[in-house]
């Protein structure tokens, strides 16, 4: 099953790159929901198993969030709702916070997604000829944080049969998670010098130092290239020629998409965002359906 | 594997303890919520809001100034200065008036038949105005009061269609068929065939009168604009109630309203024996408003961009009561009197109802207003003792939930909960809503030593620089054609005032919108005006903000920082080019 994460990491990071820049340049609205719709779709469809509520809610609890601190800040808009301590709390204000919570939301998406799919040996594959050192330092410092977490739980229930959390106070519990941590700062530094060492013994330092990838260049790479590039274009003529204007202060106007071709250019961005979903559930669709037939 | 045994179970106290503390969380919520559910989405707030707004505090003001309690207005029954007033109150909301002013105005009637035999002896206009405040508070004026015999009165007999029998309708001037038309259509009374003069006898009168150019005068030589407005009205009138002539009718409309058009200066006001005012204005809006057009936006009555309609407003002082001339500042009874009837037409005009002076439409009733007006109702300042009192009760009571539910009984633990309780309610207290309205209608404090200065805000150089302008100021009027936001106005300020406090007094005055940078976010200690008017700093390109001129000298401090004297001349000026393109001396701070 060749799914999204089978992806040669070349276009993989292209296609990051290129969904990133879509998300973050440009606050027009239908840029952020095409965008927040392919991340939050294609969060669902890679982790269904392991789906929490609290990760659906996030999405919508950073923008309500941004929504209302925002007004709290920038007093800018022109349709004032009430006074708050003698500030105005603007409607263009609460609605660029609500677009900014969405862009912020959906950027978090699919960096989510990025972690999950970029792993060690993809950064190896791709940075490893150019960039040795940049690339093991950026897929040991991506990997720390599950690491941290799981080192965490253990040293907790370590710590727990130990006897430490007798006491019912807040204090004490206070007292036996700064032990924690402390035990755990001591571990993780303890760990990185043992992997600079095992790394350096196994020749990760040597110049010419070369490693086996599984990864080739398929159709579906090419396809996923092609579509990235389309896009990269499509938003520079179109940044050029003021598609994805739109201003929130003073009064929010949004006058493009009004052609058909403009309505053409957001639906290609759309069904680009919506591509890593489309490509897991064709895989998928294709994997039940040879199943079946054994 | 599964990260503990400690986080797998919640135990029921613990479920109880959050639900407990998302309740107080809503409750926080709700408190702050509720407080300002009162004043909310008013996404674009309507003309009729803030006009209704200022028709409660004209009347309120009114109330405070010329009748200083109850008893003073219905003392004032049958007189001008308080029929007026009641005959407008009746057409916004008859509530608001004492309940017994009815009775009062009844009592003075029969008053005035018992001592002298009739309420006037020269003008006819005084029954029209009693017999049009009756029929507004809902008594019949056919059937008003009795005389010496004990019979009652017809008001619209013996003042407008049996006139003749004691004096002719028009011995005062015109005013008297003028009003009688009014009066008779607005009661939608049937003439008896038997009466001197017929509706068509009272129309011909008036239509006669009508001078060349198409006005109406008293001395019937000049067109004078409150004539020729009142008997618009009257010719309104009878247009809806008479079927006679109407061709003749509408051709002296229109005449009129040509005759009017050209009354009206340059300011957009109108005046009398060459004097603008107030009143002239405050009939010129009653009658466009009665025939159906908007005083404030029509451009027969827009001259060099000032409306009739605002050209009135600008009598209204900070208390809400009007000056007879413009640029007095002392209040007149009449002419708030006259300007709250012009309030009130337009308002009806806005929200379609019928007009000021169809009184037919409302309901014959035979029980007067039955609820007082309060005049006085107090802000939501006097509410926050009551609210703290009842928040600091609410997050006792959840802290004392929260406690036993925890079987928390150790000192220490409180150190946590007590910081948490008193944030949230610091947070309550301090955080203060007011809806637009209050703001705009914030009363400014009266100092006891002011100092009268100038100020102007521009943005001229923005229009040489076009090109460079954010686009999405482009559009909306936001640049004014000339540039000039606020033209050099007089402000009478506190001594010892500061050029902000200047700035923020004109921007509530004139209700502009000027954000700023606070002086507690910068090491100088200066506030830094970031945009007046929704044009920012950087709005024209990268070396463009705004900078402020005292006496045409560019200030090098924050504007909070300079206290201004005597007759100073401050200028808020845009800048496209860090000062350059503004031309003046720079001097060093003093």
């Amino acid at each position: 099953m060749y799914t999204f994460s089978h992806l040669h990491p070349l276009s993989l990071l292209i296609y990051y790159v290129v969904i990133l820049f879509l998300t973050m340049f440009h606050m027009h609205p239908l840029l952020l929901l095409a965008s927040a719709c392919g991340s939050i779709s294609f969060f669902c469809v890679r982790n269904y198993r392991h789906l929490h509520r609290r990760d659906l809610l996030f999405p919508l609890f950073v923008a309500v969030l941004l929504a209302v601190t925002n007004p709290l800040f920038s007093h800018r808009g022109e349709t004032v709702l009430f006074y708050l301590n003698n500030n105005p709390v603007t409607f263009e204000a609460i609605w660029y916070g609500f677009a900014a919570g969405v862009m912020l939301a959906s950027v978090v998406l699919w960096c989510r997604t990025l972690q999950q799919e970029m792993t060690s040996d993809k950064i190896t594959h791709l940075f490893g000829r150019c960039l040795p050192k940049a690339g093991m330092l950026l897929t040991t410092a991506l990997r720390f944080i599950p690491h941290l977490k799981r080192q965490h739980s253990q040293i907790h229930n370590t710590m727990k049969t130990l006897g430490m959390y007798s006491e019912d106070t807040w204090f004490s519990k206070v007292r036996c998670s700064l032990q924690e941590f402390s035990i755990l700062v001591t571990d993780a530094l303890e760990g990185s010098v043992e992997i600079a060492d095992s790394m350096n013994a196994r020749g990760y330092q040597l110049k010419k130092h070369s490693h086996f990838s599984m990864f080739r260049f398929r159709a579906i790479d090419c396809f996923v290239l092609l579509c990235s590039i389309i896009t990269m274009i499509l938003m520079m003529i179109g940044s050029h020629a003021d598609l994805f204007s739109v201003y929130y202060y003073p009064k929010w106007t949004m006058t493009r998409p009004s052609a058909i071709s403009d309505w053409l250019c957001v639906g290609w961005m759309f069904l680009f965002s919506m591509l890593p979903t489309l490509i897991q559930i064709k895989e998928t669709i294709k994997w039940t359906y040879y199943k079946s037939k054994i | 594997m599964k990260t503990g045994i400690r986080n797998g179970k919640h135990s029921d106290r613990q479920r109880v303890c959050s639900a407990i503390s998302v309740l107080l969380l809503i409750a926080v919520f709700l408190t702050v919520g509720i407080h300002c559910s009162k004043y909310t989405l008013a996404a674009a707030v309507s003309e009729q809001e803030t006009l209704s707004g200022q028709i409660q505090q004209t009347i309120d003001a009114q109330i405070q100034n010329s009748f200083s309690d109850t008893n003073d207005l219905n003392a004032q029954a049958g007189t001008t200065g308080g029929d007026w007033f009641a005959l407008a109150v009746g057409r916004y909301d008859a509530s608001l008036l004492p309940a017994d002013y009815l009775a009062a105005l009844e009592q003075q009637v029969s008053l005035r038949y018992t001592r002298d035999g009739s309420l006037d002896p020269t003008k006819a206009t005084e029954w029209h105005r009693i017999a049009m405040t009756a029929r507004a508070l809902g008594a019949d004026p056919s059937a008003f009061g009795t005389d010496a015999d004990g019979n009652p009165i017809n008001l619209l007999a013996d003042g407008i269609y049996n006139r003749g029998y004691t004096r002719p309708i028009n011995a005062q001037g015109i005013n008297g068929p003028i009003f009688g038309i009014l009066t008779l259509c607005a009661c939608d009374a049937e003439v008896p065939d038997d009466a001197f003069y017929s509706m068509e006898d009272l129309s011909q009168l008036l239509l006669d009168s009508q001078l060349d150019d198409g006005g109406f005068s008293i001395t019937g030589t000049a067109s004078d604009a409150d004539t020729t407005a009142m008997a618009l009205c009257a010719l309104s009138a009878l247009q809806k109630h008479s079927s006679s002539d109407s061709s003749s009718v509408a051709d002296a409309i229109d005449r009129a309203l040509v005759c009017l058009s050209n009354l009206q200066n340059e300011r957009g006001g109108f005046s009398q024996y060459n004097i603008e005012n107030t009143e002239s204005a405050a009939q010129v809006v009653i009658a466009l408003c009665t025939l159906g057009i908007d005083p404030a936006s029509d451009e027969r009555f827009t001259k060099n961009g000032i409306s009739v309609f605002e050209s009135m407003q600008t009598s209204r002082l900070e208390d809400h009561t009007y000056t007879h001339i413009p640029d007095e500042r002392s209040f007149d009874t009449m002419a708030t009197n006259q300007a709250l009837c012009a309030l009130i037409a337009y308002e009806r005009y806005l929200s379609g109802e019928s007009a000021f002076y169809e009184l037919s439409e409302t309901g014959l009733t035979t029980s007067t207003p039955t609820i007082p007006a309060d005049s006085s109702t107090a802000p939501a300042r006097s509410e926050t003792p009551i609210r703290a009192i009842l928040c600091i009760a609410v997050v006792c009571a959840a802290l004392g939930c929260i406690l036993f539910c925890l079987h928390k009984k150790r000192v220490r633990d409180l150190f946590l909960i007590i910081p948490l309780a008193l944030l949230i309610i610091l947070a309550i207290l301090f955080i203060r809503i007011e809806s637009v309205d209050t703001f705009e209608s914030g009363a400014e404090p009266t100092a006891s030593s002011t100092i009268s200065v100038t100020l102007s805000i521009d943005c001229e150089t923005i229009l040489s620089n076009m090109e460079l302008l954010d686009p999405a100021l482009r559009e909306g009027g936001y640049i004014p054609e000339d540039g000039i936001l606020l033209p050099k106005t007089t402000f009478e300020i506190p001594d010892n005032s500061t050029v902000y406090d200047l700035l923020v007094a004109a921007a509530r005055k004139y209700n502009m919108q000027m954000e700023y940078q606070g002086s507690d976010q910068n090491r100088y200690g200066s506030v830094y005006i970031q945009g007046i008017g929704h044009i920012y700093e950087f709005s024209c390109g990268s070396l463009s903000g705004w900078m402020y001129l005292v006496n045409n000298d560019a200030v090098q401090q924050g504007c909070n920082l300079y206290t201004l004297s005597e007759g100073d001349e401050v200028a808020f000026r845009f800048t496209c080019d860090l000062g350059n393109d503004l031309h003046v001396k720079i001097t060093e701070t003093p």
